[in-house]
């Protein structure tokens, strides 16, 4: 079941989500894809490309005062393609209640995605839609389905008529991620030695892939000492390939080498996580392959993990 | 809702310098804890650190906090006054299994600062000393100038058995010299007794040899361990063995949960 909508209809929408939503979403500034703050219908890019840093920026921002963590902020994310969709569902599920905000509060926007050449989300299974909106382009008209009482809500008070429905699963090609196997073949470092140095000898271990992606979220306090005398107590960005993410007193780093920190990623993103909330802390939005300088894939390590397996089975 | 960064200010009422590096603090107000959890302590304009309580539980009035300067906070902590305020947050983290404990032989193992988490633990057992069978407690320091507790450790020595050894012996007679698995080696155990170890991460490799050696059971030893916290309420992923976080799990863990995460 799905709307049709007009352009016209959409701008009305998109204003009554402004007028009672802190928004963010993709526009174009100068020619580049942010993810901003929307102040206007016509500010909002519907291409559906990914932007180079994602939502993670507004729910976990960078030097956020440790005593100023809001969680009743009432966000909406818009034209979110499926990937970050997903990665959003994920993000949300890793925290305890009362330190990020409820999804009961964020509105989400899907859009038909426009995949680049790193994205490998069809490797992925594909999961019940995590949207309460979604919007699909229609010539010059738009299709838009509901999946939430919120979306109902919102679009009662629009006036446009709410047609609850799943969208159909795109066909897929690709060869699905065996997760549970992924999870026993990192979580096996030992078997894997060699495969893992070979890989740490070509990172540089910037951590620019921690940067971009959506599911990295590792922090790290700092104290910020102001003018007037008082200080406060901020959570930045960390990132696990930093060399003293381990050390504990003396100087003594549990994960001295490069090598420590590179499987430690891999290990939390597809073992550690799985095992805690079901999810790897991955989707496949190819981020991190074109922010690395050292053009490592992923997918291709992913993909080389498995088949080296299988040779020795 | 705000975050759960929430602090409380208690007043310092008393310092002792154990050594140069060492220092006890004693702090007004009453403080919920179990052995062997931990809290995070914040110095303005400094950061945050990760400490243990190590007073008896049972004490309404003060609670005590033992404080090596090896850190930039740690270094400016240990500079206190007393009365001046510590921000304290917690307690969190499983303390120690005292009900795995009950009615067994029970070996502790401290290494340095080691014996501060082990103190209120130690305090708990010999209150229900009836509760267990035999309680031995052996502990090692770098040199007889950073033995902790020494009253303490004169006054358990009458009640139960006690190792107390020092890499370095300087003047006095009350350790002997040696490395912490010395005694260790001589120690005669009972194949069903339980352990509970805190020391730094290289002493562990070697007391468990020996510890496996004597036949004991690798789900009967727990150990505490210490990693990197930056919150201590499991957001910022530093302080992870492998799939466990220290922080939420842990910080004490039996040795058959955690060893194969330790190469991880």
């Amino acid at each position: 079941m799905k709307t049709k909508i007009t352009t016209h209809q959409l701008n009305f929408l998109l204003e009554y989500i402004l007028a009672n939503f802190e928004t963010y979403g993709p526009r174009k500034i100068e020619g580049k894809l942010t993810f901003v703050k929307i102040d206007a219908p016509n500010n909002l890019d519907l291409s559906g490309r990914k932007t180079p840093l994602s939502f993670k920026k507004i729910l976990t921002p960078n030097k956020i005062d440790a005593q100023e963590i809001i969680t009743d902020r009432k966000i909406a994310f818009l034209a979110l393609p499926d990937c970050d969709v997903k990665a959003l569902e994920i993000l949300l599920n890793q925290f305890p209640e009362g330190v990020r905000p409820k999804k009961e509060n964020i509105l989400v926007m899907g859009v038909t995605c426009r995949p680049d050449k790193f994205c490998f989300c069809d490797k992925f299974d594909q999961k019940k839609p995590f949207w309460d909106l979604f919007l699909e382009e229609a010539g010059a008209d738009f299709n838009l389905y509901g999946n939430s009482i919120l979306a109902k809500k919102i679009l009662d008070k629009t006036g446009i008529k709410y047609s609850p429905g799943e969208l159909k699963n795109k066909k897929n090609d690709a060869e699905i991620f065996d997760q549970d196997e992924l999870k026993n073949l990192i979580g096996n470092r030992e078997k894997n030695l060699d495969f893992w140095q070979g890989i740490a000898d070509n990172c540089f271990g910037c951590g620019a892939c921690t940067t971009v992606c959506p599911l990295c979220f590792c922090t790290r306090q700092e104290i910020y000492n102001k003018l007037d005398g008082s200080c406060t107590q901020c959570l930045n960005w960390d990132s696990c390939f930093a060399k003293r993410f381990s050390e504990v007193q003396n100087h003594y780093d549990l994960r001295p080498e490069n090598v420590d920190r590179l499987y430690n990623w891999y290990h939390h993103k597809f073992v550690r996580a799985k095992e805690k909330n079901g999810d790897a802390l991955c989707t496949g939005c190819g981020r991190c392959i074109s922010a690395c300088p050292a053009n490592l894939n992923i997918n291709l390590i992913l993909k080389s993990l498995i088949e080296r397996n299988k040779d020795e089975k | 809702m705000k975050s759960d960064f929430k602090f409380k200010e208690y007043e310092i009422i008393k310092k002792e310098e154990i050594n140069s590096d060492i220092v006890l603090f004693e702090l007004k107000g009453k403080f919920n804890f179990s052995p062997g959890q931990f809290v995070q302590i914040l110095l303005d304009h400094y950061g945050e650190a990760t400490f243990a309580p190590c007073s008896d539980t049972n004490n309404k009035k003060t609670f005590q906090i033992a404080v090596r300067a090896c850190g930039n906070v740690s270094k400016q902590i240990v500079k206190l006054l007393p009365g001046n305020k510590i921000k304290i947050r917690g307690p969190y983290g499983n303390g120690w299994p005292i009900a795995k404990l009950l009615g067994k032989n029970v070996l502790i193992i401290a290494g340095g600062m080691g014996l501060v988490p082990m103190r209120p633990l130690i305090i708990e057992m010999l209150r229900y000393k009836e509760e267990f069978k035999k309680i031995n407690l052996v502990s090692a320091f770098k040199t007889d100038a950073y033995i902790i507790f020494k009253d303490d450790l004169q006054a358990w020595s009458k009640k139960i058995n006690l190792d107390l050894y020092c890499e370095n012996v300087g003047h006095t007679d009350i350790a002997k010299k040696g490395m912490i698995t010395e005694p260790l080696k001589d120690l005669k155990l009972d194949k069903n007794t339980v352990v509970v170890i805190c020391g730094p991460e290289v002493m562990l490799k070697f007391c468990n040899e020996i510890l496996l050696k004597k036949g004991i059971k690798k789900e009967n030893i727990y150990i505490s361990f210490e990693r990197r916290m930056e919150c201590g309420i499991g957001l910022c992923q530093h302080c992870n063995i492998g799939k466990y976080l220290v922080c939420k799990d842990g910080p004490v863990f039996p040795l058959n949960k955690i060893e194969k995460e330790l190469s991880k």
